[in-house]
């Protein structure tokens, strides 16, 4: 049989020497017009023949159901002409009846009806007195659906020889099509005698019967249905005649059944029977209906049986996020050791215990649960984490012609989870699938460990993010990056309050983690907060007096400069290779205008500590206030060509350029860099682009530019870009009116202090009162540098250079402060200026702003 | 394996293993062996299918294995069903009167002492059965799996017309059988060739389009095993008999057990010819088979038979010889091997038939329990062949009918072929056999080659000793070769009953080249293909003539040659090959519909004396429309211009 998948395979096309007759079909047994054909196999792509195979004979197609057969053309053909040809010779050698039979025979065995007919004239020209040959004509012509045509020839071998059966079933058979019941029943008497069954077919008086029903002769058809029960008992099991007597039987004045009464028999149940009349549609019967009720009986029953299977074998994950291995007991079912990949241990449904040993020591409490249909669809998935160590993903992917994200998400920190959903179970989804098909997995997250963190950062989701941080933080406290993210995340959100609980869990963890020690006091720095963890590390000071970091530590929240720099001096020289003391030492004589002092300090730390951020950033700055200006070149240039997207070395090499006077080739390089970044890696560049350009357009002093940019620009930074490009233009009142001094978000002292100089070089002393009053109440606020530095800006009296001294903040900061005291105590404006300007270090605002101010006149 | 190359390996067994018996019945256990394994092979495969899907599952998680266990043990289960279905064999347990130790004490004295003797198993139920016959039936209760049940069934004919002194003879060959375990072994071997049988059946069955079926293997198997296993279990079983009769000879005496042997002979006869007939008659006009069908049997066995009957039975019985058709030995070897062959009998000069004893076997071991058996035997028998006896005496209604109503329509039938056979065929069934014979003969006068009335006379001269019905049933096989094998067979019982061998091998030999020829044959004369051997067409000039006249009305028929097929089976008969070249202009390329168009035309008017294939020179027939173009006189046409 041909067959074709999407058009491609096998095909018939064409259709010759086209004949048709009408006989019931050998598949499904309708009466319809066969037809017979030849035809060509191709094989065909896209339903396009291409490619001839072979010549075929259909025989016999039923248009009902389509069944036929086929037969190669030319086997036919040959077989046909041998067999026709040799029954014709035997025939014209002994013309006999039985040949000529036998040659008509083999005519319509080949269907060649025409030769047939042809044939048959002279059979009946040369056999015009043989009564067999005419009943054969007659039911050759019957079997070939020409019922008309056969009847000529029954009633001639009737007339020949009434005695006949095939004779007088012929002539019955056209009695009954044209309604004469009785001279039927009269020819078919033969068939009534006891015993006719063993001789003949009873198919005629079948016949006669439903004729006799059709016509309401009931009686009559119930003594013919009589007859043929007790000829063939069989019947009387057959519910289709039972169906055909019990039909004349509902008619009145009807007797006692002649039906045997049927006892119940399973064989005969779920036997098929054939059945005399097909009726067409589909019908609905008890027996129907049982059989299906056993089969879902047996369909309930395997699923029963397989849903206990299943109860009794459900499967606990083990995972770890340890190197460690961890021992993991289940109480009454054994104990695994934890691996890198996931170990599965096969439970029955129920609630458990397991204790935990190794690089954890827990006690989980659990329980396996599904319900009856949930074993079968929920894809449940049962996980004992150990010590909620390892990372969960799942991804949960829906296929579409043109893909779209798929949704992941992170389970950890609970020691036993249980998800449902899961198709793919500790392995990757496929990378093509049905289109609409809806897929899951849930596998240990292995790359980058604080990717779950960025995830939720991205979808918006900060409260995960923060929660990730923590439990990540909780398990490696030693992840600086995270703890910076965490720190400056959680403040920038307003969560202070959370940070200090998390972050003050971690101070007594031993070894002291520095970070953490940093960032939970620059989270409250006021001098009450400082004082009480200056007691607090006293007190651990008494039981380790010589450990280096707890003395940095101390120096940190120390009341006053001289007594910092003393804590700082002793961490130093209690441990030598720690480099935070010598930070803060390197600080401290930034903050005085020490840079050559400073750059000693500050590369020893770096030296110590190469990748700590503030520490470089420090050194550089220093460097730039140096005038190292082609060392910090040459360096910054090597490493944009180790890092191609380091924007920050970017900016620094602008600073490097704008400080030596080239404000092109800084703007030209920003040009490219920005360029070349946008080319390597589009998604992410915008933003940190659009900042390289502002921040050059303020070196280059094109303020202008940088104003008209902004206020048509509209990110977050625009509104304050704005303002500082006002403030430099010396738009002072657009700029105030632009950012006002009750503004929402604005928590900096700094930023008041700025504005407070730009007013006061303005002429608009009374304004800028209100802006420095607004400054020193926020710096009340500070830690004790600050507040000691917003104590100087009250003061009537200019300050002494001890007292300058005495305070510690950041150079671009303390130029500022510096720069405020040089307008309020026009006395000693000259030394605190030229402090000012020796101060104002570092590139960006305002430090055009404090150049102009503190200007020498 | 042909008849031929079976009495071949018969011959070797006899002469090689088959001398030694304990070789021969160990290797015959060894073929049942590996008979069994074959079977079972069958479960193995399915055993081993279910196995790579069961396997796998084991080591899987559960939501993959559940769909691999179930399709396991799917496979199994229905697989395994199969297989079993196959070793299933159902033998039905022989029926008959069961007599019991309390009714019968002197029969099982005489069993009890034979079991003794012969150091033989135990009969769990002794039966009286109808038959001209005794037997012991080991009836497996778990078919090829074994567990015996040990049936005796005593003929009740036998048991009347044997003295106790011969019947213990019988008894004793039968006890034989089951004591050296040749009642076992041969019901393990029937089980065995059933189990086949059904695996045969199976193979007959069409192959459905992309079966997976182990039949090649299967078959490459049989075609070693089956007539290996065959000649072994044949020789075992002959040499078996011989052994069972020395046993009875040695305990009960050789004159007894040889009067016993002719008897049984000439009863038998009686029985085949006379009583069953006669009785079966019975049911064309009475529509119960009847109750006391065995009542006189006694008196009819001791009034002796027919005289004349019997001395030609006599006769025949040592003219047998022992065929391969049979495992018992002819009644000359049998007498033979107990040294009871009486020699005048090799001089034609046959020994008389026993007289009828004073007192029978059922007389001395029933006493008065026998009219009560010969009662309870009757309807016993009744019970069983009712159904059989109701439907022979309705079809002899109808047949009735359709004699009286074809009297009526035909009331001279003498010159109509087809109302006389009509008539021989009912009075065949409804009367007397012979009485069809005037029938039958007149129709041959009409139609001598009338192969049924040929079968049927050759069929009633041969029942009667009359040779002349070979010639009968010799036309019928010439005429007719589906008739050959029916023909065959009564020929083979004709010449075995005479003692004609040499006619029988004959007879063999051509039945092995008809079924080895059928389906060759068939094939032969219904295909054409180039290899062919061909051979000029042999027409005479007038038959060329005619042909031409015909090929000239068709005017786009430019050249035609002519062959023939040469026909290996069927020499006398023709195949013609009519190669057609139609016109074409050069520039045109053939056109197929066209030559199809053309052959058709041609082949309703072509006239030659055989069959006829009519081509083109296209595709598959090129090079055989070459191949006929070179045969001599092949070119019969050719249109000038």
């Amino acid at each position: 049989m041909p067959s074709t998948y999407n058009g491609i395979g096998t095909h018939y096309y064409g259709k010759k020497n086209l004949q048709k007759r009408v006989a019931p079909c050998h598949s499904c047994g309708n009466k319809v017009e066969l037809v017979s054909y030849d035809t060509r196999l191709w094989f065909v792509i896209f339903f396009i023949p291409i490619i001839p195979l072979k010549r075929k004979r259909i025989l016999d197609y039923c248009p009902a159901c389509t069944r036929h057969y086929a037969v190669e053309a030319d086997k036919w053909e040959t077989a046909k002409q041998l067999e026709v040809s040799g029954a014709q010779e035997k025939f014209r050698s002994e013309p006999t009846a039985d040949n000529a039979i036998a040659a008509h025979q083999q005519m319509l065995h080949f269907h060649q009806l025409d030769d047939a007919a042809t044939f048959q004239k002279t059979m009946t020209e040369k056999f015009a007195d043989n009564a067999k040959v005419q009943a054969y004509l007659g039911g050759a012509l019957t079997h070939i659906g020409k019922l008309a045509e056969a009847e000529p020839f029954f009633a001639r071998a009737l007339e020949l020889r009434p005695d006949l059966p095939e004779a007088r079933s012929g002539v019955a058979r056209a009695y009954i099509r044209a309604g004469k019941l009785d001279e039927a029943r009269a020819l078919l008497d033969f068939l009534e005698k006891p015993g006719a069954s063993k001789l003949y077919s009873m198919e005629p008086l079948d016949e006669l019967a439903r004729a006799l029903q059709t016509a309401g002769r009931h009686n009559a058809a119930l003594e013919i249905f009589a007859v043929l029960l007790k000829e063939l008992p069989h019947l009387g099991e057959q519910k289709w005649f039972r169906k055909l007597v019990a039909n004349s039987e509902k008619e009145p004045g009807g007797k006692e059944s002649l039906l045997p009464k049927l006892k119940f028999s399973w064989k005969r149940f779920f036997s098929v029977q054939p059945s005399a009349r097909r009726e067409p549609g589909v019908r609905t019967t008890w027996r129907s209906l049982i059989i299906v009720g056993i089969i879902l009986g047996v369909i309930g029953i395997v699923m029963a049986i397989s849903n206990e299977y299943i109860r009794r074998h459900q499967t606990l994950y083990i995972v770890s996020g340890f190197k460690e291995p961890a021992l993991v007991a289940v109480r009454g079912q054994g104990t695994v050791r934890t691996s890198q990949s996931p170990v599965e241990m096969r439970l029955p449904e129920g609630r458990y215990h397991a204790t935990i040993t190794g690089p954890v020591k827990q006690e989980v409490d659990f329980e396996i649960r599904s319900g009856y249909w949930g074993r079968f669809f929920d894809h449940a998935l049962w996980i004992l984490n150990v010590g909620g160590s390892a990372v969960l993903e799942r991804i949960d992917a829906v296929y579409h012609s043109e893909p779209e994200p798929s949704v992941h998400s992170f389970l950890y920190g609970e020691p036993f989870v249980a998800v449902t959903g899961i198709t793919h179970q500790f392995r990757e989804l496929p990378d093509k699938a049905k289109v609409g098909t809806r897929f899951a997995s849930l596998d240990v997250f292995r790359l980058e460990p604080n990717l779950p963190y960025f995830h939720a950062l991205h979808v918006g989701n900060q409260p995960e993010a923060l929660r990730f941080a923590e439990w990540r933080l909780r398990l490696h406290p030693e992840d600086e990056r995270l703890l910076m993210l965490y720190f400056a995340a959680a403040q920038n959100s307003g969560q202070g309050e959370r940070v200090g609980k998390f972050l003050r869990a971690g101070l007594t963890n031993r070894p002291i983690l520095v970070q953490w020690h940093r960032y939970y006091q620059g989270l409250h720095r006021d001098r009450a907060h400082d004082a009480q963890l200056a007691a607090e590390y006293d007190e651990q000071l008494k039981t380790d007096a010589t450990n280096s970091v707890l003395m940095y530590l101390r120096g940190r929240v120390a009341a006053d400069r001289t007594e910092s720099r003393a804590w700082f001096q002793r961490a130093c020289d209690a441990d030598p290779k720690n480099p935070f003391p010598f930070y803060a030492r390197g600080y401290d004589r930034m903050a005085t205008g020490d840079f050559a002092g400073a750059k000693t300090l500050l590369a020893r730390a770096v030296e110590l500590r190469p990748k700590q951020p503030e520490f470089t950033e420090s050194l550089s700055m220093v460097r730039l206030a140096l005038g190292e200006y082609a060392a910090l070149e040459k360096e910054l240039r090597e490493e944009l060509q180790r890092e191609s997207l380091n924007y920050r070395a970017a900016s620094r090499l602008c600073d490097v350029l704008v400080a030596q006077n080239r404000a092109t080739d800084a703007t030209e390089f920003a040009r490219n860099f920005a360029l070349a970044a946008s080319h390597k890696a589009v998604t992410v560049t915008g933003e940190s682009n659009r900042d390289l350009h502002r921040h050059v357009l303020y070196l280059t002093g094109d303020f202008a530019t940088l104003e008209r940019e902004s206020a048509l620009a509209r990110d977050n930074d625009a509104k304050f870009t704005r303002f500082v490009a006002l403030i430099e233009l010396g738009r002072i009142e657009e700029a105030i009116q632009l950012v006002p001094l009750d503004a929402k978000g604005y928590t900096n002292p700094l930023h008041f202090l700025d504005a407070a100089i730009a007013l006061r070089a303005a002429g608009n002393a009374t304004e800028a009162a209100r802006w420095l009053a607004r400054a020193l109440e926020l710096m009340d606020q500070g830690d004790s540098d600050t507040a000691r530095a917003a104590a100087l800006l009250r003061k009537t009296t200019p300050p002494t250079a001890a007292e300058l001294d005495d305070i510690a903040m950041p150079a671009e900061s303390k130029a500022i402060v510096v720069a405020t005291l040089a307008q309020l105590h026009p006395g000693a404006r000259a030394e605190l200026a030229a402090l000012a300007r020796k101060l104002n270090i570092v590139p960006g605002y305002p430090q055009h702003l404090i150049a102009q101010a503190m200007a020498a006149k | 394996m042909t008849r031929e190359e079976f009495d071949v390996l018969v011959r070797e067994v006899e002469r090689g293993v088959g001398r030694d018996a304990v070789k021969l019945r160990r290797r015959v256990v060894w073929l049942a062996v590996v008979g069994y394994a074959g079977l079972l092979a069958g479960l193995l495969a399915v055993v081993l299918v279910a196995a790579l899907f069961i396997v796998p599952a084991t080591f899987t998680h559960w939501s993959d294995a559940i769909i691999l266990y179930v399709a396991g043990i799917l496979m199994l289960l229905g697989g395994g069903a199969a297989v079993l279905k196959t070793l299933w064999v159902k033998l039905k347990p022989p029926t008959g009167r069961v007599v019991t130790r309390a009714e019968a004490p002197p029969l099982f004295a005489a069993l009890d002492e034979l079991q003794r003797q012969l150091r033989s198993a135990p009969f769990h139920e002794v039966l009286v059965v109808p038959d001209c016959n005794a037997a012991v039936v080991q009836h497996p209760r778990l078919g090829v799996f074994g567990w015996p049940k040990n049936f005796l069934l005593l003929g009740l004919p036998l048991l009347d017309g044997l003295s106790a002194d011969e019947m213990r003879a019988v008894l004793a060959h039968e006890f034989a059988h089951i004591s050296r375990q040749h009642g076992r072994m041969g019901q393990r071997i029937y089980c065995l060739r059933r189990s086949w049988e059904k695996v045969f059946q199976q193979f007959n069955q069409a192959q459905r389009k992309g079966e997976v079926s182990l039949r090649p293997l299967y078959s490459k198997f049989l075609d070693w095993f089956w007539p290996r296993f065959n000649a072994h279990a044949f020789v075992l079983s002959r040499a078996d008999e011989y052994e069972a009769d020395s046993d009875a000879a040695r305990l009960v005496g050789a004159p007894h057990i040889a009067s016993a042997l002719l008897w049984i002979k000439l009863c038998g006869r009686h029985f085949e010819d006379h009583f069953w007939p006669d009785l079966w008659q019975r049911a064309n006009t009475e529509p119960e088979p009847p109750r006391d069908a065995f009542a006189n049997v006694r008196e009819t066995v001791r009034a002796g038979f027919a005289p004349a009957e019997v001395a030609t039975w006599i006769e025949q019985a040592f003219h047998q010889k022992t065929t391969n058709a049979d495992t018992h030995p002819c009644l000359t070897e049998r007498l033979k091997a107990v040294n009871q062959y009486p020699e005048a009998a090799a001089r034609d000069d046959f020994p008389a038939a026993p007289k009828p004893v004073a007192t029978s076997a059922s007389e001395t071991w029933f006493g008065e329990l026998l009219p009560r058996i010969r009662a309870d035997l009757g309807p016993l028998w009744a019970d069983d062949i009712k159904e059989h006896w109701q439907e022979r005496h309705a079809r002899a209604g109808a047949l009735q009918h359709r004699l009286e109503r074809l009297d009526q329509s035909v009331p001279a039938p003498d010159a109509d072929e087809d109302a006389l056979w009509d008539k021989a065929r009912v009075v065949l069934e409804l009367k007397r056999e012979k009485d069809a014979e005037p029938f039958l003969r007149k129709i041959l006068a009409l139609n001598p080659k009338h192969c049924a009335a040929n079968f049927q006379l050759g069929r009633l001269l041969l029942d009667e000793s009359d040779p002349a019905g070979v010639a009968n049933l010799e036309a019928v096989m010439a005429e007719d070769d589906e008739a050959v094998p029916a023909a065959s067979q009564l020929l083979h019982a004709h010449y075995w009953r005479t003692g004609q061998t040499e006619r029988i091998k004959e007879l063999e030999a051509r039945l092995d080249r008809y079924e080895k020829n059928l389906q060759d044959s068939s094939t032969e004369r219904n295909t054409v293909n180039a290899n062919d051997p061909l051979i000029p067409h042999g027409l005479t000039p007038e038959e060329l003539d005619a042909l031409r006249k015909v090929l000239e009305t068709e005017a786009d028929l430019v050249a035609v040659d002519l062959g023939r097929k040469e026909l290996k089976h069927f020499p006398k008969q023709k195949l013609f090959l009519l190669c057609l070249h139609r016109r074409r202009a050069w520039h045109r390329l053939p056109n197929r519909d066209m030559e199809q168009t053309l052959i058709r035309c041609l082949t309703a008017k072509v006239q030659l004396p055989g069959r006829v294939l009519v081509f083109a020179p296209r595709g598959d027939f090129s090079k055989l429309a070459r191949r006929v173009a070179a045969l001599p006189d092949a070119a019969v046409f050719r249109r000038e211009n």
